[in-house]
């Protein structure tokens, strides 16, 4: 069922390291990918055919340059196309839905038939063939399959990242903080988890947490990365963490611990506000 | 409909590591009392569930109830996208919480003992300790398998739920306007769905699969015993390398799949013409 480099055609077939043509090639590229933060992704396309037979077709409609696209993780598999070839050159961009592409993407350039070509359709076809007409639909091109990695950044919300343990030793009404794990650790006096607890099964206790816990343990994060950031490296947290503020543009390491909570914990105040207008 | 919840990382773990210590929620007390816990309510904004919706999965097995529990779950998690269904932690809050009972009747596990008390009752049930071990040790096995998902053959294929989701989103990709028709043929039996869903190298090809869902339509007969089926499928991996199936017509691959199983048919893998 595979397509490649190595698959067995009847009919000459531009690829490299064969010599079906005499001359010219099918170069393809990648040059750019880029995932938007709603979830789309772009990416720029260069094709380059140099074969005069094949090019000439491609001009006149009659061979289509484009490449079959898949992703195993999200069953994506279609293929795109490109029309535009100035002198031997495609330049261009693919735009992916949101969430239809996730993980390993494999994109395998081809060159096929729009329709029958008969007799001899390109000069530089090696004379082993004679004259050989070939189906529509039938690849006639393959270029080098390009792979590339697409993330799921929208699944990892602050949340995720931390830890609530109901310790007795701590006095109560008390809060602590340990980031040496995998997750930031808060620690609180069984009575006070209890508590936390119930409020984060409520709509407005949930918003009330986020000023009054969360945003702190924040700060105290960011003050603990300022002093070192390589202490945390091995943690899963910090490269969440570390990707939230990248992707917000946020300095870690500088500026106000108290500003940068805030920016990542999103209108962490004014959701409260909203919650206690609602109520009265 | 609300936001569709997820877990966080720290509780998937935990539960992975808690399934033994867990076994009387899974078999009978459940995770009710947890949902709202610290770490169980992460919520995807933009995905919904109809919780009423999901309450009509029938936990029966049989190709009838996978056909149309795969269609409960499609309409009762909207929005969610494929990139989204690739998250374990969403199957596996649905598997504890929201979509338990249909979980356990699908993948039963075993029925809780009443504790016996007399001295008798007791030296008998010592003597049977090894048993009951292994009967732990067989539902922490299909705990893992269905109410759990890791990795891409887990997602797809294992986890009580999100196999669901995938049968009805892989039948939209092959009939968007009637997945219903696309999922009575993949679903038919076991090693169909084997067949045509869990190998990606036919599975990723929607316009092929979609010639051979058609095909089956029309020919019920291929499907009549698994050597049949699988050797029709053998005869269309053998013939479609080099194909390009994405540009083809309708009906070039309707040709194609007719010549793979006229072959099967005749014991030929090789193409004839």
């Amino acid at each position: 069922m595979k397509i490649n480099t190595y698959s067995v055609f009847p009919h000459p077939v531009l690829r490299a390291e064969n010599d079906d043509f005499k001359t010219g090639a099918f170069e393809f590229d990648i040059p750019e990918v880029k995932e938007s933060t709603g979830g789309a992704v772009t990416i720029k396309f260069a094709f380059e055919v140099s074969e005069p037979g094949l090019l000439k077709l491609i001009k006149e409609g009659k061979v289509v340059a484009g490449a079959f696209i898949r992703c195993e993780d999200t069953f994506f598999s279609e293929h795109f196309t490109t029309e535009r070839f100035s002198d031997s050159k495609s330049l261009g961009s693919w735009t992916f839905d949101k969430g239809s592409l996730l993980g390993r993407v494999v994109v395998k350039p081809f060159l096929w038939t729009a329709e029958t070509l008969e007799g001899n359709w390109s000069d530089e076809i090696n004379s082993e063939f004679g004259l050989v007409s070939v189906s529509a639909s039938e690849i006639v091109g393959i270029g080098e399959e390009i792979h590339f990695s697409v993330g799921q950044d929208k699944l990892k919300q602050f949340e995720s990242i931390f830890d609530l343990k109901s310790v007795e030793e701590l006095e109560k009404g008390r809060l602590g903080v340990e980031l040496e794990y995998e997750s930031i650790r808060i620690l609180a006096h069984p009575e006070l988890f209890d508590g936390i607890q119930k409020m984060r099964s409520s709509g407005r206790g949930k918003t009330i947490l986020i000023g009054s816990l969360y945003l702190p343990v924040i700060m105290e994060v960011l003050v603990s990365i300022r002093d070192g950031a390589s202490a945390y490296e091995g943690c899963k947290w910090f490269h969440v963490f570390k990707a939230k503020c990248d992707h917000l543009g946020i300095d870690m390491e500088n500026g106000s611990a108290f500003e940068n909570a805030q920016k990542l914990l999103d209108q962490a105040f004014g959701k409260l506000v909203k919650e206690h207008e609602r109520d009265f | 409909m609300g936001n569709l919840q997820y877990l966080s990382t720290t509780t998937l773990d935990h539960l992975r590591s808690s399934i033994s210590d867990n076994l009387i929620r899974y078999r009978e007390n459940g995770f009710n009392d947890m949902a709202n816990h610290n770490g169980w309510t992460l919520e995807l904004n933009k995905a919904k569930i109809d919780k009423d919706r999901l309450s009509d999965l029938h936990g029966g097995v049989g190709s009838e109830y996978e056909v149309s529990n795969s269609l409960v779950v499609f309409e009762g998690l909207t929005d969610l996208t494929p990139a989204m269904a690739n998250e374990e932690r969403i199957w596996v809050r649905l598997c504890h919480v929201e979509c338990i009972k249909y979980s356990r009747q699908r993948w039963p596990l075993k029925d809780i003992q009443p504790k016996k008390k007399s001295f008798l009752a007791n030296m008998a049930a010592s003597i049977k300790n090894a048993g009951t071990d292994a009967i732990d040790q067989k539902d922490i096995k299909q705990i893992t398998k269905h109410f759990f998902a890791k990795g891409r053959p887990g997602i797809r294929d294992d986890n009580a739920i999100s196999r669901l989701w995938w049968n009805a989103q892989i039948a939209k990709l092959i009939e968007p306007s009637d997945s219903r028709r696309a999922l009575n043929q993949l679903l038919k039996t076991a090693d169909i769905r084997a067949s045509l869903i869990e190998r990606p190298l036919l599975s990723n090809r929607i316009k092929l699969l979609r010639g051979i869902v058609h095909f089956m339509e029309a020919n019920p007969e291929i499907a009549i015993n698994e050597k049949s089926f699988r050797d029709f499928i053998k005869s269309v991996n053998f013939n479609g390398g080099g194909r390009f199936f994405e540009v083809m017509s309708e009906s070039s691959i309707s040709k194609f799949v007719n010549m793979c199983a006229s072959n099967a048919n005749n014991g030929i893998f090789e193409e004839s013409a």
